[in-house]
Parts: structure tokens; sequence; C-alpha cells
């Protein structure tokens, strides 16, 4: 192998790198404004009076003490919260898996008359973080000392 | 004297006695004083046992039910069976820090005793740098992450809250967090020495051979925890999937992925001494990037970009992440000229050029997986939009460079360094190609449909055949040479050359969670029924008859099952899918029954219920072919990883003379 040879494989392995980086770089850029999904949260959502029937996607946190799954209905129960609204949710089917309180929650669906959101798909987001990250650290179910 | 005297008291203490170690290995590093080393060392070894016996404490706090902690109260309970009281340790946030703590502090006195008596100038500077971690990781515990906070006297609880349902629900719990801890904790070591060499201005590559085991060491584990978990998300979140995306598994998998490119490029410097500035920018990255994982999925931040601030603990990660990236960005702006290749990579067609494309993919992997997972935080913080990102932005972008870097698997170990001539390319993939033909046919006749699929097993049998003609050609070469049999070759390949010969079993391993994830992904079928006791279903051949519904009650919790008889496919079980119920939750847990076998799984759920009467169920059937296979694909990535680190036997002296990079890089 000749050294004129390699100076010349050597221009084209640096123009095919930075080829594979820029395609890449273009299809996430891409795939990413195709594969967001965006929500609105409560607040925001009461601001637009959405009316009923009409489609929406809300996101929020859900709050503690609200998520209910009613096995024999298949009712799906909880509230999601930004910390200035919120609003109550039903939905239908067993709570997705990731689903927990104190962890995030975008629902697709629409509002009811009566101001529920009845949603049609739920998709929770969580972290690491297990329990609600406001709050006391004691336990809802002890008083806390003076 | 309490459990939380003992661990608050041990942890303060470690704190001064890092800190006293930092002094002196920096005095001992900067001043070649070997009295301040020997004190560094004690230090060392004194802030492991004081950091040991503050996990046991907490250990023993939460199998002792001690609820004046808030941690073991908010985490524990009386019915809290005492294998889940102990693995409590890192059921939640300060326990979790205080496992982490451990384990680094375990790596400062192997390096401390180990590292400091074959490099010791080189392992003082990287002793000094991991007391530095170990202080933050130290202040942590005992401020914002403090496991031993105690209730006041006269409202301890009479009973806590006990664990997270889903973490009590399943023993693999046991498994998959600890494991993830040493693989990210362990890349501090290279870091550590490449902050040391990088501040020393070492021109050698011997930091890097000396932190080989732990480069590797870290990669495997963090590779098996995260397999581990995507078991346990299988098997405990009841949802029939084991990958989901979201940012927990983002976060483990991003250091995953710089690393794996770390442990090639790094035989691109081994062999030809370049890529050196690229290959410490990766030990810093893969680094960084554990800390940036634990900030996201540890600050709230995940839920909302103005969350984190409400958590203790988010600024100060934000702010170590911030300082990990200044210092180590900063040292190697610094030393760039000192680090600057001798020669260049040469030839597309040659080990090293394969090996720059799969860095360039690895990497690439990365940063989109980082844009996809911090990309609804940037919207929110520019515009104040609330979006979020799912799983087919990362199906979309991840599944063709992932299958990029399969194809590159196959070709790289196969190319000569330097550079190939075109009867080099002949021999060494004519078989491979026909194999990968092979592999099409195999994937269209058995009903896969998509590019991808088809592709993933055309690609699977490629280098599944490189691999085997690998072992073939050394163990023929063995009988040759040395007149051994097929199976004494066979093992003599792994004793004496275990890294590459492991690393190909690595590869195997890789292979076979591919062809896993490919057919799951492309072939699940999913049926939901509601049926009477007695009824039956049928699902992809096998016969699923419920027999009724039944409570069991336990302590801990009550649950709800299904009785399912299975029968067909040479199956015959009993599976019991069912919803749990803990004190501590308002919702059911689903609790799924899984029949896992090597052709498919049976992954059953009960859905639904009649509550009043036990009158029905909803069944949901997901058939799932080969997944086990990813588990198996997992265990022999680490099995492979194994044999990588086994020591080579000890060499007899030769007559031809060694190289000087052979005789460093045997250990």
């Amino acid at each position: 192998m000749s050294a004129a040879n390699r100076i010349g494989g050597r221009r084209v392995l640096i123009i095919a790198a930075l080829a594979i980086a820029v395609v890449i770089g273009y299809v996430a850029t891409q795939t990413l404004q195709s594969a967001a999904v965006y929500y609105l949260t409560p607040t925001e959502a009461a601001q637009r009076h959405f009316v009923a029937g009409e489609a929406a996607r809300l996101g929020g946190q859900v709050l503690a003490g609200t998520l209910v799954y009613d096995p024999a209905s298949r009712a799906l129960r909880f509230t999601i919260g930004d910390g200035i609204s919120t609003v109550k949710v039903i939905g239908s089917g067993a709570p997705p898996g990731l689903l927990r309180e104190g962890a995030g929650a975008v629902v697709e669906g629409s509002f009811a008359a009566d101001g529920t959101f009845r949603a049609t798909q739920v998709i929770a987001k969580h972290d690491e973080v297990y329990t609600a990250p406001t709050g006391s650290a004691v336990p809802t179910h002890q008083t806390p000392g003076p | 004297m309490s459990w939380g005297d003992i661990g608050a008291g041990a942890l303060r203490a470690a704190l001064a006695l890092t800190l006293g170690g930092l002094g002196a290995a920096a005095y001992a590093a900067w001043k070649r004083d070997a009295r301040a080393l020997a004190s560094a060392r004690s230090v060392a070894i004194g802030t492991f046992v004081l950091v040991l016996i503050a996990d046991l404490a907490m250990v023993g706090a939460l199998v002792t039910h001690d609820f004046s902690l808030v941690y073991v109260a908010l985490n524990n309970a009386l019915e809290t069976p005492l294998f889940y009281s102990a693995i409590s340790l890192w059921a939640a946030l300060a326990g979790s820090i205080l496992l982490w703590t451990l384990i680094l502090a375990g790596a400062a006195g192997w390096v401390a005793l180990r590292g400091t008596r074959s490099l010791p100038r080189l392992a003082t500077v990287a002793l000094a740098v991991l007391f530095a971690m170990l202080a933050f990781f130290l202040f942590l515990t005992v401020t914002a992450a403090d496991p031993f906070i105690r209730i006041a006297a006269d409202s301890v609880p009479s009973n806590g809250n006990g664990p997270n349902a889903l973490l009590q629900n399943h023993p693999f719990m046991a498994l998959h967090p600890p494991l993830l801890y040493l693989g990210y904790v362990l890349t501090s070591v290279p870091f550590a020495y490449a902050i040391a060499a990088l501040i020393l201005g070492e021109t050698t590559d011997r930091w890097l051979t000396e932190t080989r085991k732990a480069a590797l060491a870290s990669w495997a584990l963090l590779g098996v925890g995260i397999v581990a978990g995507a078991w346990w998300s299988y098997a405990v979140l009841g949802w029939g999937g084991y990958w989901a995306w979201d940012p927990v598994e983002n976060a483990a998998i991003m250091p995953w992925l710089t690393a794996t490119a770390y442990l090639h490029s790094v035989m691109v410097e081994e062999k030809r001494r370049l890529l050196r500035t690229w290959n410490i920018a990766l030990v810093i990255a893969t680094f960084a990037l554990t800390i940036l994982g634990t900030f996201l999925t540890r600050s709230g931040v995940v839920n909302s970009v103005h969350s984190f601030t409400q958590s203790a603990i988010g600024p100060l990660l934000l702010g170590y992440f911030v300082a990990i990236l200044i210092v180590g960005v900063g040292l190697l702006l610094y030393r760039m000229d000192d680090l600057a290749d001798r020669g260049s990579v040469g030839a597309p067609l040659s080990r090293e050029a394969i090996f720059l494309f799969q860095n360039v993919l690895f990497v690439a992997a990365t940063l989109t997986v980082l844009l996809g997972t911090l990309y609804p935080l940037i919207a929110e913080a520019v515009s104040g939009a609330q979006l979020s990102i799912g799983a087919p932005y990362f199906d979309r972008v991840e599944v063709p460079i992932g299958l990029a870097l399969l194809f590159l698997m196959g070709i790289g170990p196969q190319l000569p360094w330097h550079g190939a001539s075109r009867a080099t390319l002949e021999r060494q993939f004519t078989a491979p190609a026909i194999a990968g033909a092979a592999g099409a046919a195999v994937a269209v006749v058995s009903g896969m449909t998509g590019w991808a699929p088809v592709l993933t097993y055309a690609l699977a049998a490629f280098v599944t055949a490189t691999v085997v003609q690998e072992f073939g050609r050394g163990v023929r070469a063995r009988r040759t040479l040395h007149g051994e049999a097929a199976g004494s070759a066979f093992v003599a390949l792994f004793r004496r050359n275990g890294r590459r010969y492991g690393g190909y079993v690595v590869h195997l391993g890789i292979v076979i969670a591919v062809v896993a994830i490919a057919t799951s992904q492309a072939r699940t079928t999913e049926v939901e029924r509601t049926l009477a006791p007695g009824d039956a279903m049928d699902v992809a051949g096998y016969h699923i008859s419920f027999a009724g519904l039944r409570d069991i009650t336990e302590p801990q919790r009550a649950t709800t099952v299904a009785d399912l008889v299975i029968s067909g496919n040479g199956a015959s079980a009993q599976l019991h899918p069912g919803l749990v119920q803990y004190p501590n939750t308002e919702s059911a847990i689903g609790s799924p029954g899984i029949a896992a076998g090597s052709r498919d799984d049976l992954y059953t759920i009960l859905a639904a219920y009649d509550g009043t009467g036990f009158a029905w169920a909803t069944i949901r059937v997901r058939v799932i072919p080969l997944v086990s296979w990813l588990w198996a694909g997992g265990a022999v990535v680490g099995f492979g990883a194994l044999l990588a680190a086994l020591p080579p036997p000890k060499r007899r002296p030769i007559a031809v003379p060694v190289r000087v990079a052979d005789a460093v890089g045997a250990e």
C-alpha cells in the first residue's frame, strides 16, 4: 500500500465519518420534530376553554392519593396537576405499569361536559424518584413532630 | 447507641477522614513523600470501613424496623419480609447514595492498595481525585441525601410505609440496581487515572493499561445491569415489554454506549498510538454521563425543568456534573499539544478505520439518545412548550445506527491493521457473506416482514459466521503448531488470548440479544378476552383455560390471582397472573404470569375481574418469541467479558524478543 494511497484513504475516511455524522444529525432532528408529542398543562387547558369532545392532550403530575383502578368496571381514575390547577382524568383499562402517584403522565382524549377528562390513552413518564418530589419527608399517615 | 447514631457518626467521621486523605494524597504526589502516601493508604482503608459500617447500620435499621429513621419509616414496614427489608438499602434515593458511596470507597481502597504499588505517582494523584469524589458523595450523605434523618422521639410511628410496591414485587430488585451502581461507580477509576495523567502531563499510555480491567468491569457490569433491569421491567411491570426508552433507561445506556466505544478505540491507541485525545475524551464523557444520568433521574427534572430545584440533591448533582466537565475538558485542552498523534488512521479498509467509524456511530447513538432525553427539557426552558419524546423517535434513530454497528462488528475483527488487500477481503468475507444471505432467507421464510428484522437476521448470521471462522482458524492453527486436540486447542485460545477470544464471545452474546430483540419486537401476538371460570382461549397454539379467581392474603399484601392452566406447544403449566394490593398504594399493581420457554414466552396479565362475585376475568395474553434469549445474550456478554479479563498464563522465557507493547499488555 503506497503512501499516496493512504493519504487519499485518509481524506475518504474523514469525509465518510463526517457524512455519517451529518446524516444521523439530520435524521435525528427531523424525527424529533415529527415524534414530539406536545401537551398542555392543566392551567393552560383551563385558559383554552375546550369544548366537550374536542381532542386534547394534557400533561402533569399524578397527584398522590388519587390513582384508583376498579378491576370490575375497568375504570381508571386519577387527578393530574401542575401545581396550580388540577384535572380529574377517567380512563379505561388497567393503568400502564409505569403510571404512579407523584410521577408524570400525559393523557390523550377530550373533556366531558362535567369537566372531567376522558382519556383514550395514558402515557406514563417516570424517573427514579418513587415518591412525590414535593411535600414533607415524613410519611403522610403519621403526625409530624413539633 | 441506635443504628442512626452509628451510621450518622460513621459518615461524618468518613467525610473528615476523606478530606484528610485528599490532602495527604495530594502532598504525597507533589513532594513524592512516602509517609504521606502511607497515610493516604490508611485513610482509604479507614474510609471504606467507616462507610461499610454506615451501610450495615442502615441494613440493621431496616431489618429491625427502626422507624425512628425517616428512611426506614418511608421504605419499610413490620410486614416487609427480611429479604426485601435488607435490599431496601437501595429502594430510595438516600440509601442508593449510601451504596454508591460504599462502592466508591471500595474503588479508592483498591487504587490505594494495588494501584499505588504498580504506578506510585500516577495512582497517588488518581487516589486524590477519588478522594475528592468520595468527599462529594459523603457530603451528600450528611446533607441533601442524609439517610439517617430522625423522626422526633414523641412521633415515631408504630409502623412504616413499606417499600415501594414495584420494588418489593420481585427478587430481581436485589440484582439490577447494585449491578448498575457498580458499573456506574467503576467508571470513576479510569476517569481518575485519566485526570491524573493529564495533571502530571503523562505522555505514556500506562494509565490506560493500568485501568483496562476497571474499564472492562464497569462496562460489563453496566451492560449486565441494563439487561437485568430490562428483565425486571418485563417480569414486574406487567406491560409485556422490556424497554421503553424512558429517561431512567436512557441514563443507563448512554455511559454504556461511550464505554463500548472506548473499549474498542483503546485498542487503536495500544496498537498504533493513535486517538489518544479521543480516548481520554471518551473516558471523561462516560464518567460525566453516569453523573448526568443520576442527576436526570434523581432530581425530578424529568417531570419538569422547574422541579429539580425542589429536590435538595438536584442542584448539587448538577454542580458536580458541571465541575467534572470543566475540570475534564479544561485539562484535556491544556494538554492537547502533548497528546497529538504521531501518525494517522490510513486506509478506509483497515481495522483502525472500522474502529473509527464504530466510534462515530456509538457517539452518535449516545448524542441522539441524549437529545431525545433532554429535548423536552430544552423545549420547556426555551419556549415553555410541554412535550414528550416517545419510543418512535428512539426506534427510528437508534435502530439504523444499531444495524450499522452490527455490520461493523462483523467487519472490524476480520480486517488487518493498516489496510487490507483484495485477497484478504475474499478470504475473510466469502463464507460470512453467504451466511448473511442465508440469514436473510431464514427471516423471510419464517415470515418476517419489514427491512429491519430481515436485515438484523442477515447481519446476525454474518457476524456469527465471522466469529465461527475466527475460532475455527485459531483452533486449526494451534493443532498444526502445537499438535493439540481440538478441545484443548479451543480452551487454549482463551488461555493465551482471552481478550481477543473473550471479545468474540461478547460479540456472540450481542448477536443473541439482537436477534431476540428483533424477533420479539416484530412477532409478538396479543389477544385479550373476558372469560368465565371454565372458559378457555387459544393463542398461537397455546390452549389457556381459566379455572377461576382466588384471593391470597399475606401480611404485607393482598393478591387476587387468576388460575390459568396452559397446554399446547408442548407446554404444561399453571400460571397465576394477579393484581397485587399493597397497603401503601391506592391502585393495585399487575403481576404477570409468565411461562418462559426457549421458543417463546407466554405472558399473561389479569387486566380486569369481577370484584364482587369472581364471575369473570379479562385476561390479556402475549406470546413473545425468543425473548428469553435476550437475558441469555446478556449473560453471554458478561461471560465473554470475564474471559477477556482472564490473566494470561505466565510466559516462559522465549528467544524471540517481545515487543514492549505486548509485554505491557500482558499485565
